[in-house]
């Protein structure tokens, strides 16, 4: 065997190896960054916020299903039929903006404020503009076992990349409702997010689709885009105070000349 | 049985051999190029989940101007009504008093992110201006900019908010007129993570008040999330009334 | 289950940006434009709000009086261009929203028209496609 008929064998006898390395590679770490602020906008003309969601699909709910006694904080202002008088307040929520309220999935992501991604090889933070983040982890862990940590509003988050396509599979979230489309979600519940880059990375989708017999018919399934912010963005800060009054109320009909 | 010879040969003279040295010179040269993006030749990777212990911190007691002390016993009482109604505990309560932080970086910022009733901390590092301070509104984390000195952090921090948790340790109160620099080191090989705050405030400290944190890299595998705080549970009220002089 | 339906699709519908907040003293199809003075102008959390002066004459005669104008928080409207200097009492305004159904005068803020005729939304919904 001449010397560069060795060199040779030993490239092509090399080649699986590197190969697989660089398998690996982009399995770990992709040629996709998420990191930055992404924002919702309206591209449709949804007429007000929640015109914004209501193109989405509709939930398929089991027959008789009874939704999750969950805390609400929205109040309805009774219908008397008589407006308040000058200078009383209309009540429309319970006051309580804290996180026992406001952290969890999927109110982070409908929000209107918006998140900023930061991508590590082994966790991703989603961090809204408000208390808490949703960490994904991207390291290989399982889920942990069903009754040993509480439910939380976020649950727990595993993460894989599938090409250039993250997959996000949440489990353990606590009870509640205010999925687009209808849908709720108990400690049962399962969610599995696709996020991926479209329009030249400018643009974010991220596919939501929630499973549990119990609740839905069929897997509910529906789509938000986010639109990447420019790199100088700034996060804000959404200050609440439960304890405010003002917390609690909205229109307050003003005294006529 | 594959002729070598005959790969050989095509090599010499093909595309294929072109292809083949573009795809060696990408593998040799991905780490290259990888690491030139990183964002400064010694800035070090503080990702990771950072615990406080009992002995993690060393606090001096603050020189507080006149004002400051004749004030200190009403912000404690702030403070306490704060925790009463969950609200956003800002700076330094999240560094200071959440059992786990879970720090992450990419190329533009650091996030700090707590586990108690606050929001993550923001340090951005990429240089990139942004709009003028005055633009905003105050913040119980206020704004920051950070930069790396050799090995070290140096994070920036102004408009501050005057709400949430506002008592700093040692002593002192933060204000909307309040400056935080803090610095960022990783010690013992990465095990440790050191920050060392230094608070100045003219109408607050008398000098400007330094202590540090050094915290512990959390077990890889933990899973902290964060704390939900329900200021309507039942019994919380009547919990919190003595702490406020309550009935 | 008709009930219970009807709960769900509320529950979906409702606007995550106000997730707190009940809209249903609102009549959110109905867009309704108010053009007058700024009494007061509060840039804040939880909710910004305009008082504002619309005063009589045949172009609006039934929306003369004050009204309270309901904005976002700070942060939303932060993003679309607000500020705590948008608005000062005493300059006019001219503002997009929708009404209270039992007559108050009260208003949820769609967007503001500024005098170069530019919309100032307060959040991040636009209006709906022709």
């Amino acid at each position: 065997m001449t010397t560069q008929t060795s060199m040779w064998l030993s490239l092509v006898l090399a080649l699986p190896v590197l190969t697989a390395t660089q398998a690996v590679h982009a399995a770990a770490a992709p040629n996709v960054d998420l990191s930055g602020f992404w924002e919702r906008r309206d591209t449709q003309g949804g007429g007000s916020f929640g015109g914004m969601l209501a193109s989405l699909p509709k939930a398929v709910l089991v027959p008789d299903f009874v939704p999750p006694r969950a805390p609400s904080t929205q109040v309805d202002p009774p219908s008397t039929g008589k407006p308040n008088a000058v200078g009383v307040p209309y009540i429309v929520t319970t006051g309580n903006c804290s996180t026992s309220a406001s952290l969890n999935i999927p109110f982070m992501m409908t929000h209107s404020t918006p998140i900023d991604i930061v991508q590590g090889a082994d966790e991703i933070l989603i961090v809204p503009e408000m208390p808490g983040a949703q960490r994904i982890y991207m390291d290989g862990r399982a889920h942990p076992a069903t009754g040993r940590v509480a439910p939380t509003g976020l649950g727990h988050s595993v993460g894989r990349w599938e090409g250039n396509e993250l997959v996000v599979h949440t489990v353990g979230m606590s009870a509640g409702g205010g999925i687009p489309g209808g849908g709720f979600r108990t400690p049962e519940t399962e969610l599995t997010q696709r996020w991926r880059l479209k329009e030249g990375g400018a643009q974010l989708e991220v596919e939501f689709t929630w499973v549990d017999p119990k609740i839905y018919a069929k897997p509910h399934t529906f789509s938000l885009t986010y639109f990447r912010m420019p790199q100088s963005t700034y996060a804000l800060e959404e200050w609440c105070d439960s304890g405010d009054p003002l917390q609690r109320q909205s229109i307050v009909p003003p005294k006529q000349d | 049985m594959i002729d070598f010879m005959a790969i050989h040969r095509r090599f010499h003279d093909s595309r294929l051999r072109r292809a083949a040295v573009a795809w060696l010179a990408s593998c040799l040269l991905s780490p290259v190029a990888s690491y030139a993006m990183a964002p400064a030749a010694e800035a070090q990777d503080l990702s990771g989940t950072w615990e406080v212990r009992y002995d993690s911190q060393s606090v001096p007691v603050a020189r507080l101007t006149a004002k400051a002390k004749a004030a200190s016993a009403a912000m404690a009482v702030k403070d306490i009504e704060s925790r009463r109604w969950c609200r956003i505990g800002g700076m330094p309560f999240l560094m200071l008093e959440s059992p786990l932080l879970i720090i992450r970086q990419s190329r533009a910022e650091i996030v700090v992110a707590p586990q108690v009733q606050a929001v993550a901390r923001h340090l951005y590092t990429d240089g990139v201006a942004r709009a003028d301070l005055k633009d905003f509104d105050p913040a119980t984390n206020g704004y920051t900019v950070a930069r790396w000195e050799g090995s070290v952090l140096v994070a920036e921090t102004s408009g501050f908010s005057d709400l949430g948790i506002v008592t700093i340790p040692g002593g002192g109160y933060r204000t909307e007129n309040s400056r935080l620099v803090e610095r960022f080191r990783v010690l013992d090989g990465g095990k440790r993570l050191s920050v060392t705050s230094t608070w100045t405030d003219p109408g607050v400290f008398a000098q400007p008040h330094t202590y540090e944190v050094r915290y512990y890299r959390a077990d890889a595998g933990a899973s902290a999330s964060a704390q939900a705080c329900n200021p309507f549970e039942a019994g919380r009220e009547a919990f919190f009334a003595p702490a406020l002089g309550k009935k | 289950m008709k009930f219970h339906f009807a709960a769900a699709l509320a529950l979906g519908f409702s606007g995550a940006a106000f997730a707190h907040h009940s809209f249903s003293m609102f009549d959110m199809d109905k867009d309704v434009t108010l053009e007058g003075s700024v009494i007061e102008y509060r840039f804040g959390n939880p909710h910004s709000h305009i008082i504002i002066k619309v005063p009589a004459g045949k172009a609006q005669a039934e929306y003369a009086g004050n009204w309270d104008v309901e904005g976002g928080s700070a942060t939303i409207m932060r993003r679309q261009g607000w500020s705590r200097e948008t608005f000062k009492p005493g300059d006019g305004i001219k503002i997009v929203g929708h009404p209270m159904r039992d007559g108050t005068k009260g208003i949820s803020l769609f967007y503001a028209i500024m005098p170069d005729g530019t919309r100032l939304y307060h959040d991040i919904a636009r209006p709906k496609a022709d």
